[in-house]
C-alpha cells in the first residue's frame, strides 16, 4: 500500500481565524514533518481545537491557507481523505447507532478497513458492541472513537484530546497502541492534550500554541536537554544569560526564568548567585504559553 | 552461557522529570551494568517490546540504544537482539560505581541546603533509608 | 420561603429578555410585536386613505378590535415566554441545591400574574367598565395557560374545547350562552373571584417543581423536545441527538425502521453515497422515519375523524363543521419539516464534521445542491401528503354535509394551500451560514401563515383568484430556488452546518 508521500502531511500558511473582532489564530504558519509524532500544547481557549478543525477543512479560515498532503483542506479528494484519521474532542457522536453499526457504516466508505485489528481492539478494550453509543460510558465512547479512526490505517492521524476521559490504565493502553502505529506504518500523528506526561512518552516533537501562532515547534528531547531554569536576582540572571549566550524563553516577569542554550548537552554550571536546573516540560509549557 | 534478559522490570521511566526519557533509559542501563545486574552477553529486549511495555515512542528507545552502543556498553548483532558488550564481565569497581550516584546525591544535597538541614541530619536520614531498603 | 427578595424576583422576571438579548434574537421579538400590531395599523392607514373623517366606518371598528386582539396576543405570548423560561430556570439540580430557589420562582410567577391581572383591570376593565370581571378573566386564562405549559396533556383539552364551545353555542345560541355566563358572574362575584384567586395561585405554585426524581427525567425530555424544534441557544445544555422519543418511556419504536433500512443499505455493496450519507444525519431526519411517523399519524387522524363522525351522528349534525378545521391543521402541520429542518441539522453538526471527512462524500457545490434537493424533496413529499389528506378530509366532509367546507373554514385552507409549496425556498438557504439560536428561526414557521393570510386578504378584498396567486408565488419561489442553485456554485461547503458562523 505504498503511495507517494512526498507532500508534507499538513501545512498551514498565514492561517487566520477570527470570531468577530477576536483573532483566535493570527497568521499562523506550521509544517508537520512526515512520520513524526507531534504534541500540540496550549492553554484552554488558545485555539487548539480551532486549529485542528481548520487544518482538516472543517472550518473556514478568515485568511490564509491550510493543506493536507499537498491538497487544499477545503477540497480534499477521496484519496487524501482515506489517508486521514480524526478523533474529535466529543466522543459521543452517532449515539443512536450501536458500535457494530457505527463501524460497519464507516467501513463502507473506506477502501481499506482492517477488520481484524478492529475486532482485536474491541475485545481487548472491552467495548460493548450491541449497546447504543449513547448508553456507553465516556471512556468506552472515547475508545470506540479511537478505534474508528485507526481502523482504516490512516497516514495522518489527528487527535483532539483523545485521552481526556480515560483512566491511567486505559491511557497506557492507548499510548501503547499508538506506539504500535508508529512502528508499523510510520504514521504522522498530531495530538493535542493537557496531560504532559503522556506527551513526553510518545511525542517526538512538541508545538506550543500561544497568541494565535505556533510559538515554538522543536524536537522534545532537544528542547528538554537544552532548556534550563535559572533562579536568582534578575540582574545576576541577565548577566549570566549574556555570559553563556543563552536565549530567554519566558516572558513572565514573576516566574522563574527559562532559557535555552545552543549546545544541547552541556548545561551551564551554577554560580553562587544563579542556580541552574534543568527545565521540565511543565516549566516550558507555562513559559511558552503565557 | 547466555541468559536472556526478558525482565522488563529493570526499565522504568518517569515522565515529567527534567531528564528526558532517553537519558533515563541510558542511565538505568549504565547503572545495571556497573552494578553487575546486567553482564556481558545478556540480551536487551527489542526496541518494539520495550517501547510497548513502557508506552514510549520507539524512536526514543532506539535513540537510547544508539547512545549505549556509542558508549560501548552494548553491541549490536545483525538480525538478533542487542547484547551487553564483552568487556563488562564483572561489576565495575566500587570507586567507579560510586561516581554514578553523584548526580542523585548532588540533587539531594541541594534540597537539604534549601531546607536548611544540617549535614549530620541529612546523612543519618540517608543511612536509615539504606537500612530500611536492605531489610526489604 | 425566605424573605421575598425584590431584586431576585425582578431578575427572574427579566431573565427571558436577557436570554434573548444575549442570543442576539431581540429583533425576532420586535418582529413578533410588529406582526401583532400590523393589522390595526394597516386598517387605520386604510381608513385614513379611504374614508378619513367618518367615525362610523367599519374599518375603525375593525382596527379597534384588532388592536385589542393584538394586545391579547402579546399578553399571551409574553406570559408563555415567561412561564417557559421559569420552567427552564427550574432545573432539578439547582432546585435541590440552592436554598429557596423554587420559592423564589413561585413568587416571581405570582407577582407577574398579579401584575397582569391588575393591568387587565386597569386598561380594558375600566374601558369596558367591568374591572373585576376582566381581572378575573385574565387571571383565569393565564393560570390555565401556565398549567398547559407545565402539563402539555392539558393541551388535548384545548383541542377538544372548540368542539365543546361550538356544540354549546349551536345548542343554546351564542347570545344566550354569553348572557348565561354573565348572569352567573353577576350573582356570585365574590365566590368566583375567590375561586379564581385560590385555584390560580395553587396552579402557579404547582407549576414549579421541587427537584424530585421525576423532575430530572421530565426536564431532560422537555429539553430534548425543545431542541427538536429550535436550534440550540448559547447556554442550552448539550442534549443528545438521539431519537426524540427516546426519553418518553424509552420508546425506540421509530428507531426500528431506520435500523432496518441501515442494515439493508450496508448489506449492499453498491449502495450509493447519497443514501449512506443520509443515514449519518440520524433517525429523526431520515425519510424512512418520516414515512413511519406519517403512517402512524394518518392512523391516529382517521381514528379521530371516525370518533368525530360517530359523535356527530350521536349528538346532531353540528360537530361536522369541525372537519374542515381538522383538514386545515393537517395542512399546516405538513409545513413542520421546514420549521424543524434547521434545528435537526444543527443537532448533528459534530457528526457532519466526521461525515465530511469520509472519502466519496461530495463537497462544495455538489454537496450544497444535493443537500438542498434532499430537503426540498422531503418537504414537497410531506406537503403533497398534507394536501392529499386535507383534500380527502374535505371531500369526506363535503359528502356528509354539502357546503360545510366553505362555511366553516372559509378560504383559510385554500389560502394556506396556496402559500405552502413556495415554502420550499427555505431549504435553499446558505446552510453554511446558519447561526444557531438567532431570531430568524421564527420566520419559517410564520411564513406560511403570513403568506396565506395575505393571499386570503387579496382574495376577499381585491377579488384576486387563488389560482393566479398560487401561480405567482410558485413562480417567485422557483425563481429564487434557481438563483440559489446557481449561487451555490461558488459558496462554501454546507456541512457541517454553520461552519462559517
Amino acid at each position: 500500500m505504498s503511495s507517494p508521500r512526498n507532500d508534507t502531511p499538513c501545512l498551514a500558511q498565514g492561517l487566520t481565524v477570527a470570531f468577530g473582532a477576536q483573532r483566535v489564530l493570527d497568521d499562523l504558519a506550521w509544517a508537520l514533518p512526515a512520520g513524526r509524532v507531534v504534541g500540540l500544547l496550549g492553554r484552554n481557549g488558545a485555539g487548539k481545537t480551532t486549529l485542528i478543525e481548520t487544518l482538516l477543512g472543517l472550518r473556514e479560515p478568515t485568511a490564509g491557507h491550510a493543506s493536507l498532503f499537498g491538497q487544499p483542506s477545503m477540497t480534499l479528494d477521496d484519496d487524501a481523505r482515506a489517508r486521514v484519521g480524526y478523533v474529535p474532542q466529543r466522543s459521543d457522536l452517532f449515539e443512536w447507532m450501536t458500535a457494530d453499526q457505527l463501524l460497519a457504516y464507516f467501513g463502507s466508505f473506506y477502501p481499506r478497513w482492517n477488520t481484524a485489528k478492529v475486532d482485536g481492539l474491541m475485545s481487548r478494550w472491552d467495548v460493548a458492541r450491541d449497546k447504543p453509543i449513547g448508553r456507553l460510558s465516556g471512556g468506552q465512547q472515547q475508545r470506540l472513537s479511537i478505534i474508528r479512526a485507526l481502523a482504516h490505517e490512516p497516514e495522518l492521524l489527528v487527535l483532539d484530546e483523545p485521552v481526556a476521559s480515560l483512566d491511567p490504565a486505559a491511557r497506557r493502553d492507548f499510548l501503547g497502541e499508538l506506539v504500535d502505529q508508529v512502528m508499523d506504518r510510520s504514521t504522522t500523528i498530531v495530538f493535542s492534550t493537557h496531560i504532559l506526561s503522556d506527551l513526553e512518552r510518545v511525542a517526538l516533537d512538541v508545538a506550543f500554541l500561544s497568541g494565535g501562532k505556533i510559538a515554538l515547534h522543536a524536537p522534545l528531547d532537544e528542547l528538554l536537554d537544552s532548556s534550563v531554569r535559572l533562579g536568582g536576582v534578575p540582574a545576576d540572571i541577565r548577566r549570566f544569560v549574556g555570559e553563556h549566550g543563552l536565549q530567554p524563553i519566558s516572558h513572565d516577569a514573576g516566574g522563574p526564568v527559562i532559557a535555552r542554550g545552543r549546545d544541547a548537552a552541556a548545561m551551564p554550571p551554577a554560580t553562587p548567585t544563579v542556580s541552574v536546573d534543568r527545565a521540565t516540560l511543565e516549566d516550558l509549557f507555562l513559559a511558552l504559553t503565557a | 552461557m547466555r541468559s536472556v534478559v526478558t525482565d522488563l522490570s529493570h526499565f522504568s521511566v518517569v515522565a515529567g522529570s527534567p531528564e528526558p526519557i532517553y537519558r533515563q533509559l541510558v542511565a538505568q542501563v549504565r547503572r545495571c551494568v556497573a552494578g553487575g545486574q546486567l553482564k556481558a552477553g545478556d540480551e536487551l529486549p527489542s526496541v518494539r517490546e520495550l517501547a510497548q511495555s513502557l508506552a514510549v515512542n520507539p524512536m526514543t528507545v532506539s535513540k537510547a540504544f544508539g547512545l549505549l552502543e556509542a558508549e560501548g556498553l552494548v553491541t549490536r548483532r545483525r538480525g538478533l537482539a542487542m547484547v551487553i558488550a564483552e568487556q563488562h564481565r564483572h561489576a565495575q569497581p566500587a570507586a567507579e560505581r560510586i561516581d554514578l550516584l553523584r548526580p542523585t546525591l548532588e540533587r539531594a544535597a541541594q534540597e537539604a541546603r534549601q531546607l536548611q538541614l544540617p549535614a549530620a541530619q541529612a546523612l543519618s536520614l540517608f543511612k536509615t533509608i539504606l537500612n530500611e531498603q536492605e531489610g526489604q | 420561603m425566605s424573605q421575598p427578595h425584590p431584586q431576585s424576583v425582578a431578575r427572574i422576571l427579566a431573565a427571558p429578555w436577557h436570554q434573548r438579548r444575549n442570543a442576539g434574537s431581540l429583533w425576532g421579538v420586535a418582529l413578533v410585536m410588529a406582526l401583532c400590531f400590523a393589522a390595526p395599523v394597516g386598517l387605520l392607514a386604510w381608513h385614513w386613505l379611504v374614508a378619513a373623517g367618518r367615525s362610523d366606518d367599519p374599518l375603525l371598528a375593525g382596527a379597534f378590535r384588532s388592536f385589542w386582539i393584538g394586545v391579547a396576543a402579546l399578553l399571551v405570548a409574553g406570559w408563555a415566554m415567561l412561564v417557559g423560561n421559569v420552567l427552564q430556570q427550574n432545573h432539578p439540580t439547582i432546585t435541590r441545591l440552592v436554598p429557596h430557589h423554587a420559592g423564589q420562582l413561585r413568587l416571581a410567577l405570582l407577582v407577574a400574574w398579579a401584575l397582569a391581572s391588575l393591568a387587565a383591570a386597569a386598561l380594558p376593565g375600566f374601558a369596558f367598565d367591568a374591572p373585576l370581571a376582566w381581572a378575573c378573566g385574565v387571571a383565569a386564562t393565564l393560570a390555565l395557560l401556565a398549567a398547559c405549559l407545565r402539563w402539555p396533556l392539558l393541551l388535548l383539552g384545548g383541542i377538544v374545547s372548540p368542539f365543546v364551545v361550538s356544540w354549546l353555542t349551536t345548542r343554546y345560541g351564542p347570545a344566550t350562552f354569553i348572557d348565561a355566563v354573565w348572569q352567573l358572574w353577576a350573582d356570585h362575584r365574590a365566590l368566583a373571584t375567590g375561586i379564581v384567586v385560590t385555584a390560580g395561585a395553587a396552579i402557579l405554585v404547582a407549576t414549579v417543581r421541587g427537584g424530585d426524581a421525576r423532575h430530572l427525567a421530565a426536564y431532560d425530555s422537555r429539553q430534548r423536545l425543545r431542541q427538536g424544534v429550535m436550534t440550540p441557544r448559547p447556554g442550552d445544555g448539550h442534549v443528545s441527538a438521539c431519537s426524540r422519543y427516546g426519553g418518553i418511556g424509552g420508546l425506540a419504536v421509530h428507531g426500528r425502521p431506520y435500523a432496518w433500512w441501515m442494515a439493508r443499505i450496508l448489506a449492499r455493496r453498491d449502495a450509493s453515497v447519497a443514501s449512506r450519507l443520509l443515514l449519518g444525519f440520524g433517525p429523526a431526519t431520515h425519510w424512512v422515519t418520516r414515512i413511519h411517523e406519517s403512517v402512524l399519524f394518518v392512523i391516529v387522524s382517521s381514528g379521530i375523524c371516525a370518533a368525530i363522525v360517530v359523535l356527530a351522528a350521536f349528538l346532531g349534525q353540528d360537530l361536522r363543521g369541525v372537519l374542515p378545521w381538522l383538514s386545515f391543521s393537517l395542512l399546516t402541520g405538513a409545513s413542520t419539516p421546514a420549521l424543524q429542518a434547521a434545528a435537526q441539522l444543527h443537532r448533528t453538526r459534530s457528526e457532519q464534521a466526521l461525515l465530511v471527512l469520509l472519502p466519496g462524500v461530495p463537497r462544495g457545490a455538489r454537496l450544497n445542491r444535493w443537500l438542498a434537493w434532499q430537503m426540498s424533496a422531503t418537504f414537497i413529499v410531506a406537503a403533497m401528503g398534507g394536501f392529499a389528506l386535507a383534500g380527502a378530509l374535505d371531500v369526506f366532509a363535503e359528502t356528509l354535509t354539502p357546503g360545510v367546507v366553505e362555511s366553516a373554514a372559509g378560504g383559510m385552507t385554500a389560502g394556506i394551500a396556496v402559500a405552502l409549496l413556495p415554502q420550499v425556498a427555505w431549504q435553499w438557504r446558505n446552510w453554511s451560514r446558519l447561526r444557531g439560536g438567532s431570531g430568524k428561526e421564527f420566520l419559517p414557521s410564520f411564513a406560511p401563515f403570513a403568506l396565506g393570510g395575505t393571499a386570503m386578504l387579496l382574495h376577499l378584498w381585491a377579488g384576486v383568484g387563488y389560482m393566479p396567486i398560487g401561480l405567482a408565488l410558485s413562480a417567485a419561489s422557483a425563481g429564487f430556488c434557481a438563483w440559489r442553485w446557481w449561487r451555490m456554485g461558488s459558496e462554501p461547503t454546507a456541512l457541517p452546518i454553520g461552519r462559517w458562523a
